[in-house]
């Protein structure tokens, strides 16, 4: 079956495609195919009015199409309308004689796309280098805040095991009028573990160790204690000691 | 709507062009612009050819409490080139207060005629700074990384040190050193096959950083008992290991003479060996400890074994004699540990013989590494039947610790045996190794059980009564303590050197559930010769002092606490 195609404009001064058979020796061209041979010449003397079915489509490479299939319908917007076969653009959106427009920026378009090729190309190598390039010293500066606050951090260390070196400590006690004991009295403070759960009752639930020849101290000690109640009981103990000069335990320096 | 003619056709992909001409021409334009005006941050030149290597920081080390101690630190070397400085008077003027050196010997650096001279090394962040203010073309401050000791020379034997160049020397620097220096990174510039800039980036690995077992409170008390000890007799050296028998964990390791790795300027270098893992000593009569607990745990006496003590024995063809040539009769085993008899450990040496003898000084770990991490350990030497220069004799001088060459810590770790039930642990130091998040706890490592328990307990009873009747000077307030001094002969070519002296002293307590063992030895005491009146005390102190840090309460306390 003969080439064909249904052509529908908004002007009735274009026919419509179908009722103008196109010859199957003479094949629509693309723009590009246009373009070329206008470059050499051939249809340098054609006006676009005369042959208004070479099957030019508006800014698409439009192939030949041999199929019936090719069913039209009208689009139209941008004051241009457009042939839409399938989805696919196919022909001059208007039947208006717009002669030679794109013949004769057909060689500035290779020129144009391929520099925008270029353009693009290069400005992709700029992005990824400097992105890349950006990155790296991003990575450089945060490296290099790293390393300064794990200096910071170490030089906090050494300031913190400074204050904490005992040289220091026993200096600083010796001038508050401490001094290193030179013998120890060891106080047996009698009272049960203390509950370490807040609320819970003592660990143990054995009464308390009693001892009677040291003075009764155990007897304080009693089952259910909660922890300040336990610091409470050893305070208590241990300032009686301290006041009265009694030791509940043994006096391991007699 | 009309169509466009052919003129708005025409302009409009004219426009269309001149904007894509325009649109290219801004990117050719801002290409030029990058090109010959580079932005504010200056690129790397020629990053294709450099590999730069990103140093990882070393680990910290901390002790069991979280005191630090060695970290790394940044330090910078104050260095000039003379020739490039006009005024040097009043440039040595200027930085004798900054540096705290002296105008003159600035003054003569910066006279040199070298090309370039170092004013200081090591100076902090804030000299460094006030060096850089003065602005004189012809100073140079550098940065490099340190390590830094807070504590000086407490620990300085366990742990070491980092020279200069980042290699380490002796102890825990060297040993876990491929675990503290971490993994150096890189960065590298590199183009793809179509010519693309990316970077091979591989991050730095910092070190871990190590928790010890030891205490550093314990070891600041053991160093200062240990030097007051060690003058006071005028020994030539002095080890003081203080070990937990349970689980093998060192607790303290004090060697005397010592140094600051901070400094290190030391006339003689062999400071820097850790002598109670890399030098060996004739253990002396502490030997017989092990001695009476493989008699034990083999058979051949029972505790209530007993022996007739004339006063010498021959074995091999020499003659073995107690110290004064006394003779105790009728003994009982423990009468000659404590009284330490040598007479009485060559009966029991003898009694077990060579073969099983010698099983149980293997069994104790002697002749061996004990595993401690720490760099530059050596195994001892035990001459063995069927060794070319054993000899018969070597069966009785080595039950009493003489002829055999072991390290104080295998010494130590032996006794702590009989402490632990007779179960041999490894010794170790590292508790804790902490890499980020990653925390591996080091679990204590059971070795072998070197004697049975009873053997162990009977061994132990004896030793408290060593100590309650014999060796009172090894005694705590509060403590049942169980000890063994030993005082053994100095080798030299040819024998022994008749007046030097070796005196050691090991305890543990609370005896029947030991939380702390203590060795102690002093080499070549010049005013006490023996190990009970040279060493015991200073392991006495240090044995007590452990108690109370590590809170043991008294054996009366644990007794009521148990019985509850």
């Amino acid at each position: 079956m003969g080439m064909r195609t249904m052509v529908s404009t908004d002007e009735d001064r274009v026919r419509p495609m179908a009722s103008r058979p196109v010859s199957a020796a003479r094949p629509r061209r693309t723009l590009y195919e246009s373009a070329t041979r206008r470059s050499y010449g051939e249809a340098a003397s054609r006006s676009f009015a005369s042959q208004p079915m070479s099957g030019y489509v508006t800014g698409a490479v439009v192939s030949n199409h041999a199929s019936d299939g090719i069913k039209s319908r009208q689009v139209s917007g941008g004051g241009i309308s457009r042939m839409v076969a399938n989805g696919t653009l196919l022909r001059p959106a208007t039947g208006r004689a717009v002669p030679q427009v794109y013949s004769e920026v057909g060689p500035w378009l290779y020129v144009l796309i391929l520099l925008v090729l270029i353009a693009l190309l290069a400005f992709f190598y700029l992005s990824q280098t400097s992105h890349v390039a950006t990155q790296v010293s991003q990575m450089r500066r945060l490296e290099e805040q790293v390393q300064q606050l794990k200096r910071e951090n170490n030089a906090i260390l050494v300031e913190i095991s400074q204050y904490q070196d005992m040289s220091r400590i026993q200096r600083a006690a010796t001038a508050m009028g401490l001094a290193a004991p030179q013998e120890w009295e060891y106080v047996e403070v009698w009272l049960n573990a203390p509950s370490m759960i807040p609320g819970d009752s003592v660990l143990s639930d054995t009464g308390a160790v009693h001892d009677e020849g040291a003075g009764g101290m155990g007897s304080t000690a009693s089952a259910g204690l909660s922890l300040p109640a336990f610091w409470s009981g050893v305070l208590q103990q241990f300032q009686s000691w301290v006041c009265a000069g009694r030791v509940s335990g043994q006096s391991l320096s007699d | 709507m009309s169509a466009p003619t052919y003129e708005q056709s025409y302009r409009r992909a004219f426009v269309l062009a001149i904007l894509l001409l325009g649109a290219v021409a801004f990117g050719m334009g801002r290409l030029a612009y990058f090109h010959f005006r580079p932005p504010s941050w200056v690129p790397p030149t020629q990053p294709e050819s450099k590999r730069i290597d990103l140093p990882a920081q070393r680990g910290n080390i901390y002790d069991r409490n979280g005191y630090l101690l060695a970290v790394a630190t940044t330090v910078y070397d104050v260095g000039a080139n003379p020739a490039y400085i006009d005024n040097k008077e009043s440039l040595a003027d200027q930085l004798a207060p900054v540096l705290q050196e002296s105008k003159g010997k600035l003054l003569t650096l910066l006279q040199s005629e070298d090309s370039f001279v170092r004013l200081k090394r090591g100076v902090n962040a804030q000299v460094a700074e006030q060096v850089k203010v003065l602005r004189e073309s012809g100073l140079r401050v550098e940065q490099r990384t340190n390590r830094y000791y807070p504590s000086g020379s407490l620990m300085a034997c366990v742990l070491g040190f980092v020279r200069e160049d980042g290699q380490p020397g002796y102890g825990l620097e060297a040993f876990y050193h491929d675990l503290l220096a971490g993994e150096t990174g890189h960065r590298q510039a590199k183009r793809d096959p179509l010519g693309s800039l990316y970077y091979d980036i591989q991050p730095p690995r910092d070190g871990v950083d190590l928790v010890l077992t030891m205490d550093r409170n314990l070891q600041a008390f053991a160093d200062e008992t240990l030097a007051k000890g060690v003058q006071a007799v005028e020994g030539k050296q002095g080890v003081a290991i203080v070990m937990e028998p349970a689980t093998g964990a060192i607790l303290a390791m004090s060697v005397f003479p010592t140094y600051d790795p901070n400094l290190r300027d030391v006339v003689d270098q062999r400071v820097f060996v850790n002598t109670a893992i890399s030098e060996h000593y004739e253990p002396g009569s502490v030997f017989k400890t092990v001695t009476m607990a493989a008699a034990l745990d083999s058979g051949v006496v029972t505790a209530q074994s007993t022996y007739y003590d004339s006063g010498r024995i021959v074995v091999g063809g020499e003659t073995i004699e107690n110290v004064g040539q006394a003779a105790y009769g009728e003994t009982t085993m423990r009468g000659w540990l404590a009284h330490s008899l040598n007479v009485g450990a060559a009966t029991v040496s003898t009694r077990m013989g060579a073969f099983q003898f010698y099983e149980y000084v293997r069994r104790f770990g002697f002749a061996e590494l004990t595993g401690v991490d720490l760099a530059y350990e050596v195994p001892g030497r035990v001459r063995l039947p069927g060794d070319l220069d054993w000899h018969e004799s070597d069966l009785a001088t080595n039950s009493f610790g003489q002829g055999l060459a072991v390290t104080p810590l295998q010494m130590l770790r032996a006794f702590a045996a009989v402490a632990n039930h007779g179960i041999l642990m490894r010794p170790y130091i590292v508790s804790r190794i902490v890499d980020g998040e990653q925390i591996t706890q080091v679990e204590p490592q059971q070795l072998r059980a070197a004697v049975s328990p009873q053997a162990a307990a009977q061994t132990t009873e004896m030793l408290v009564y060593a100590v309650d009747h014999v060796l009172t000077m090894g005694q705590i307030p509060g403590y049942k303590v169980a000890g063994k001094s030993g005082t053994s002969q100095v080798p030299i070519p040819g024998g022994y050197d008749p007046r030097e002296t070796i005196a050691s002293f090991a305890a543990f307590a609370p005896a029947d559930d030991a939380k702390v063992a203590v060795l102690v030895i002093v080499q070549q005491p010049q005013k006490e010769q023996f190990g009970l009146r040279a060493a015991a005390p200073i392991c006495r102190d240090i044995l007590q002092r452990a108690l109370q840090l590590l809170a043991v309460p008294l054996d009366s306390v644990r007794v009521a606490l148990q019985r509850q």
